[in-house]
């Protein structure tokens, strides 16, 4: 393929020609010395501002510090202390509300213990697959609204299909 | 709730130091925007020019509100349970109370010079800044330069000490480990002493030692005893140990005034100032000799607690004769120049 | 196999030999097995370099010994031991040689030198240190006396500016004594004085007059100023060189000077003798210029140079204090009336260019000649 049009263009020798002919074979293109033939996205001056850019170290290129006044210095500081007292108190109340989760659900499976051990032998039977106690359940906000299938059996290959 | 009908706008109960003196400022701070412009730029044009950020003013009001709130529920249980908190857990709650009020807030960072010290918020405000800087520097000074442990053991600074020589015409403070001259220490200093717990109304006895007072007999260095101040009362209200107060009272000067003399050739010497809570007692002793002074064994006789410290050092310059006859003192010895 | 199938069909064991030589050992050769250049790893063995200890533990040593001949810190230096280049350590004071180990820095070893026979390295950490003085007095009077004037090569070149600065300090100390004493008998309280009050008062205006300018209150340099009096001639006395009545006598005559002084005079916050007001005084006068500046500014809307010498004066007078000084100055003595009074179309108007901050933007304005104060 380059063969063919480099025995059209004798003068292949220039910076983006070949490149250019080789991928869209265009019939033929007049070479003009120190012009450019190099194929761009953007335009010339957004390309000359990313040219600059990229010699300018990183540090440069930060965004410039706020400057507030001592006023909304004290502003700034405030909203940041309001923001992180909401989020504290409601992180708390989070933390409140699991350790409560967890210790109903360990009374309810000591109870059990102590009214049928063999049930709760049962509960606590090491099933395959299942990695962990029943104790140790993932408290969610709320109990599921079906809580147990009583009925519930297994779909039969067959079904599937 | 707003702006000026909570808590933080109530003087009632709560001292009108928490608030501040100009109006502008204030109004600047007790609302969403900047009614009077950035008052505290001084330029005219800086004032021009700046533009506050995009959305700080919906969001800050509703930041007070919340911070505000927070204040008058620890008011509420401040005024509960009065006779059952400690002396501690009050202070601790009215600092949490008042600590993100921006009044205060702004006045601990921007109106450093005139805060009210018998304020617990302003006081942790103030301990906060000694301690990211002033103590750090202390403790590096008595460390690198060994007056830790070459008179006392260690410190655990629980105050800041500001040292000045007042009888010169410049009136600045003494960085500690700073290199005086001669003229400069002719005369005593004047003492600071900023406490920053709640005030304990206590004693303190000052000393000012040189452990590097040459000990030719034995080839080694003894510790002077260069100032020695006792049973001195210090308040919140009154922090200074100076002449004027010494003036008053001459028994509190134990050991009266000796400014260093080092000798010609002899190392720099470092002059400690230590300053000693007295737990509530009085030093009655009169008898404490100057020379091969014992500071250890002084502070364990009378049981003192150290709680501040600072230094100094003084060579010989062409100044020592003068101050050594100013004194009455015998002419210094000159040392060779080169040691052996 | 193909040689052996070669010499079956030959008998003589001689023939054999032959077909073998010719064959193999031919085609064998020896070749030099000594590399003539040499190799990288050739010749490269080093005398050694006596690394080690020199010194024992307990051995006495002297200032500069070396202890420890080592590459790389194998011991650390420890009391009184420094490091070299090639990490040698050796004794900084003479002293007995230990080798410990330290708690502080468990991985190191360290050599150290004790400066008594009975002392055991490390030190305890929260004693004093054991330090050695070292220095050997002077005794002969002539030796001490040059040894004590000699100076480093830095000082003895500066010494002359510096006695220089001292005559010209004490000099400028002297006139300003002079001319406080002579404004000081410009008072009518002081006319009846003595010259010897006159000399007294005058020496404490030059001190009060130096705490001032260094950033004291006037109270704290009132104060600082017969403190320093008092000290001086208390040592004087324990000196002996005065006796108690003497002293009394010296000090009393001082106060009452310093007292009269206090109330009749003070200095203002350009540091010119002034005469001392109460506050009351201060109140009345203060209001007095007031009204008399208002009267002058508000009657004359264009400032000329003889107004505003006479507003520079009423401003510049010890009932204001240095900021109010400003505040005033500001008010009344601008440089340029306000725009939205002295803006101008007529001919002989000043072209001004400036900056305007909110439209960013060089503004022209013609402004009318008599709206700048002339200087």
């Amino acid at each position: 393929m380059f063969k063919t049009y480099s025995s059209a263009l004798p003068q292949s020798l220039s910076r983006g020609l070949v490149g250019a002919t080789r991928q869209t074979p265009t019939p033929f293109i007049q070479f003009v010395r120190g012009k450019r033939t190099k194929k761009y996205d953007l335009s010339p001056a957004a390309q000359k501002l990313i040219t600059q850019l990229s010699v300018l170290s990183a540090s440069r290129k930060q965004p410039k510090m706020l400057k507030l006044c001592p006023e909304d210095f004290v502003k700034h500081n405030t909203v940041q202390e309001a923001y992180k007292l909401i989020t504290r108190k409601r992180k708390k109340a989070e933390n409140e509300k699991l350790k409560q989760q967890y210790e109903s659900m360990k009374l309810a499976c000591e109870d059990l213990s102590k009214v049928s051990p063999e049930l709760f032998e049962a509960a606590n039977k090491r099933e395959v697959s299942k990695r962990f106690s029943l104790e140790l359940r993932v408290p969610t906000n709320y109990p599921p609204n079906v809580p147990w299938y009583y009925d519930y059996t297994p779909e039969s290959p067959e079904d599937k299909k | 709730m707003s702006f000026g009908t909570g808590i933080w706008s109530n003087f009632s109960k709560r001292s009108t130091s928490l608030t501040v003196s100009s109006n502008k400022i204030k109004q600047g701070l007790l609302n969403a925007g900047l009614p009077f412009g950035p008052a505290t730029l001084r330029k005219r044009s800086s004032r021009i020019k700046y533009s506050p950020p995009i959305g700080l003013s919906t969001v800050y009001p509703l930041a007070y509100e919340i911070l505000e709130l927070e204040s008058t529920q620890i008011y509420k249980i401040l005024s509960r349970q009065a006779n059952e908190l400690s002396m501690e857990q009050k202070e601790e709650l009215l600092v949490r109370a008042e600590y993100h009020n921006p009044e205060v807030v702004f006045k601990s960072h921007f109106q450093t010079n005139s805060l009210d010290r018998t304020q617990p918020v302003y006081r942790r405000y103030l301990r906060e800044k000694w301690e990211n800087h002033d103590k750090m520097l202390l403790m590096q000074r008595l460390e690198s330069l060994h007056a830790i442990p070459d008179t006392l053991s260690t410190l655990d600074p629980r105050c800041d000490v500001v040292l000045r020589f007042p009888h010169n015409n410049v009136h600045t403070t003494v960085e500690p480990g700073q290199l005086l001259s001669s003229n400069v220490t002719k005369k005593p200093p004047s003492l600071e002493v900023v406490e920053f717990d709640p005030i304990p109304d206590d004693l303190y006895t000052v000393l000012i030692v040189n452990p590097d007072t040459p000990d030719l007999e034995n080839d080694t260095f003894s510790t002077t005893l260069h100032w020695a101040l006792r049973n001195v009362p210090l308040s919140s209200s009154d922090i200074s140990i100076d002449a004027l107060k010494l003036q008053e009272c001459p028994e509190r000067e134990l050991v009266s005034y000796l400014p260093p003399v080092p000798d010609k050739n002899a190392p720099v010497n470092r002059l400690v100032v230590w300053v000693f809570r007295q737990n509530q007692k009085e030093l009655t002793d009169s008898e404490v000799a100057r020379e091969f002074f014992d500071i250890r064994g002084f502070v364990a006789q009378h049981s003192l607690t150290a709680v501040g410290a600072h230094i100094w050092r003084s060579g010989w310059d062409r100044n020592v004769p003068n101050v050594r006859d100013m004194y009455g003192l015998p002419k210094g010895r000159v040392f060779h120049r080169v040691r052996r | 196999m193909f040689l052996w199938s070669v010499s079956s069909k030959a008998a003589a064991p001689g023939v054999i030999y032959q077909s073998i030589k010719q064959s193999i050992l031919t085609v064998q050769i020896r070749t030099a097995t000594k590399k003539t250049a040499g190799s990288k790893t050739h010749m490269k063995d080093s005398a050694g370099r006596r690394l080690g200890p020199k010194k024992q533990d307990g051995e006495l040593v002297s200032i500069g010994q070396i202890l420890m001949r080592q590459r790389g810190t194998k011991f650390y230096p420890g009391e009184n031991v420094g490091i070299g280049r090639d990490h040698t350590l050796f004794a900084l004071e003479p002293g007995y040689v230990r080798y410990y180990l330290d708690p502080f820095h468990p991985k190191r070893k360290f050599i150290g030198v004790a400066l008594h026979r009975n002392i055991r390295l490390p030190l305890p950490h929260w004693e004093p240190r054991v330090r050695r003085f070292g220095y050997v007095e002077i005794t002969d009077k002539f030796d001490s006396d040059r040894e004590e004037g000699r100076m480093s090569r830095k000082e003895h070149k500066l010494f002359p500016n510096i006695e220089f600065a001292l005559k010209k300090r004490q000099e400028a100390r002297l006139e300003k004594k002079q001319e406080l004493s002579s404004q000081l008998t410009s008072f009518e309280e002081f006319f009846s004085d003595s010259q010897e009050f006159i000399d007294i008062a005058s020496s404490r205006l030059v001190k009060l007059d130096g705490f001032l300018r260094g950033g004291k209150s006037i109270a704290e340099a009132r104060f600082y100023a017969t403190y320093n009096f008092r000290y001086d001639l208390q040592l004087l006395l324990k000196k002996m060189i005065i006796t108690e009545t003497q002293f009394d006598q010296r000090l009393t005559q001082y106060l009452t000077v310093a007292s009269k002084v206090d109330d009749v005079v003070t200095f203002d916050s350009h540091f010119r003798l002034c005469k001392q007001l109460s506050s009351a005084q201060k109140e009345e006068l203060a209001k007095n210029n007031l009204s008399k500046i208002e009267e002058i500014v508000g009657n004359h809307t264009v400032m000329t140079r003889d107004t505003r010498y006479k507003v520079e004066n009423l401003i510049d007078s010890p009932a204001f204090d240095i900021s109010a000084q400003i505040r005033l100055r500001r008010k009344y003595l601008k440089p340029v009336v306000r725009e939205s009074k002295g803006v101008s179309s007529t001919k002989d108007a000043v072209i001004v260019r400036r900056w305007n901050d909110k439209s960013r933007r060089i503004d022209t304005i013609s402004r009318a000649r008599d709206a700048f104060a002339p200087s």
